[in-house]
């Protein structure tokens, strides 16, 4: 699967387009660091605005995509078959009970069209293609160059790198998605083979990233980190650096399967395997930001799922993000525009959190300025969307140790001393 | 860039209007650009059919401005464009 454990696109949410450049190894060899947040590459990192100027401009464009809920960042999975078999998937979604009458009834190349075009139509441009794995759906060019050609989107494909062909690379060309973002699950086949269940996976990810990267098309590498590869994440780190990519995304949070089964969780790393991630010392120090004050972080927006981002399944329905799984409805039965301005019980509570302080635990919450709490994650462990969940409290603990403890000897100030 | 030059879009680039203001997105140099509605018309006419000229006689009636003020910019404009590799001029 292309996915990331939870399979959230990680600043597709509206966090995007607003940094300074394209790659995502901003500070030497150091991975950004930013206080909350993991090391990571988001869309960022990716996509640059030249100037103060069109960043001013580009900012009251955004102001007009939040107070409209434009949906301008979608994600659309064409399938949930796959071709690996990673054992912490969350993805349940073959199973009879997701989708209900629609389960297992893949999108058609023509309704593909019809979501694709109902998405330009309500003001969509950035636009996810993923799945399961994507590459598995034979029309899956056809569907791509009518997104990017036909309704001129900016494309941003995941897949976990195992069917690549020179073919397939000619026409990725051709295509000019914005970024192809690969899983790599371990530094050796013996471990990301192991994860993904499939023997070969690595050999063939490793030559993807190649073939890809020899024909100029921007990739990133993003892992789960989880106890069967947390002694690898250093090196996967830089087996990312040597494949010439444009960056490396990870994740700690292992997400329960989307049916609430827990299983998974075992694979979760521990408190002092968090913290010890979060601190370790990468290549040269990373850039480290003040932790902004609690008032402030109280009135910081939370993710636009829902608002400004959405996500529409392969059996057409249409969800707020690709982590909070409560249909909205089904676009084989309604147009899309009609489900998206619904009024609907979820649709106020989501616009009732727009930020950290409308939130009632977090409006108390000591630790508000050190979380990154998903909406998705709280719905699934508690099953209010609105509430703090296990997970999201942990880490924020653990990130508020590492500025105390660790990142405070990577203030600029410290380091000219 | 020549009045009769005809600028087009190039296939590959990303591009929606919202609330008249067109984000253009270049995905292979990952350049983002928001664009004022008069450069908004001027990209959504740049199809290949249009001289530089015809564009600014369209641009002047829609938004009453002056027409050589309006091709100083159109033409500084589609350089910008060509430079980037966001247009094909013929």
């Amino acid at each position: 699967m292309g996915c990331e454990s939870s399979g959230c696109t990680g600043g597709s949410c509206g966090s995007g387009e607003n940094g300074e450049t394209l790659i995502g190894f901003p500070k030497g060899d150091a991975v950004e660091w930013v206080s909350g947040k993991l090391p990571s590459v988001s869309d960022k990192d990716l996509l640059k605005i030249e100037g103060a100027a069109a960043q001013e401009h580009m900012n009251r464009i955004f102001l007009k995509i939040d107070e409209k809920k434009i949906p301008f960042w979608s994600h659309l999975d064409l399938t949930y078959h796959c071709n690996t078999d990673c054992i912490h998937c969350y993805c349940q979604h073959m199973d009879e009970s997701f989708g209900g009458k629609h389960a297992n009834k893949d999108l058609t190349t023509r309704e593909a069209f019809d979501v694709i075009d109902q998405l330009a139509e309500a003001g969509s441009l950035h636009l996810t293609l993923s799945g399961g794995e994507l590459f598995v759906r034979k029309d899956f060019f056809d569907i791509a160059f009518y997104a990017s050609r036909e309704k001129h989107f900016a494309l941003k494909l995941f897949t976990n790198g195992t069917i690549m062909t020179d073919k397939m690379v000619e026409r990725l060309v051709e295509l000019a998605p914005v970024v192809i973002e690969i899983s790599l699950q371990g530094a050796t086949a013996e471990v990301h083979d192991a994860i993904v269940n499939r023997p070969g996976s690595f050999e063939r990810v490793v030559r993807c990233v190649k073939q890809l990267r020899e024909n100029g098309i921007n990739v990133v590498l993003k892992s789960t980190i989880m106890e069967p590869n947390y002694h690898q994440v250093d090196a996967m780190e830089k087996m990312a650096k040597a494949l010439d990519t444009q960056g490396y995304r990870t994740t700690i949070e292992v997400s329960p399967k989307n049916d609430g089964d827990r299983s998974v969780m075992k694979y979760q790393i521990n408190d002092e395997q968090i913290f010890e991630y979060m601190s370790r010392d990468v290549p040269t120090p990373p850039a480290y930001d003040k932790p902004i004050p609690v008032e402030e972080a109280r009135n910081k927006q939370t993710c636009g799922t829902g608002t400004v981002a959405c996500y529409i399944s392969p059996y057409g329905d249409v969800y707020p993000c690709i982590q909070l799984l409560i249909s909205m409805g089904n676009i084989r039965e309604r147009p899309f525009k009609e489900i998206w301005e619904a009024d609907s019980e979820l649709r106020r509570k989501l616009d009732s959190i727009q930020k950290y302080g409308d939130l009632p635990d977090c409006a108390t919450c000591e630790y508000v300025q050190f979380c990154q709490r998903c909406h998705g994650l709280a719905q699934l462990e508690t099953g209010d969307l609105t509430k703090c969940y296990k997970m999201a409290i942990k880490v924020a603990k653990i990130v508020k140790k590492v500025n105390n403890e660790v990142a405070i000897k990577y203030e600029p100030d410290t380091q000219k001393n | 860039m020549e009045l009769s030059s005809k600028p087009q879009r190039r296939p590959e680039i990303a591009w929606r209007v919202i609330e008249g203001e067109a984000v253009v997105v270049n995905p292979r140099s990952g350049s983002v650009f928001p664009l004022n509605p008069v450069a908004t018309r001027l990209w959504e006419l740049a199809e290949g059919k249009n001289t530089v000229e015809q564009m600014i006689a369209v641009i002047a009636e829609e938004f009453d401005a002056p027409t050589d003020v309006l091709a100083k910019d159109a033409q500084t404009f589609f350089e910008d464009l060509s430079s980037k590799a966001m247009i094909d001029v013929t």
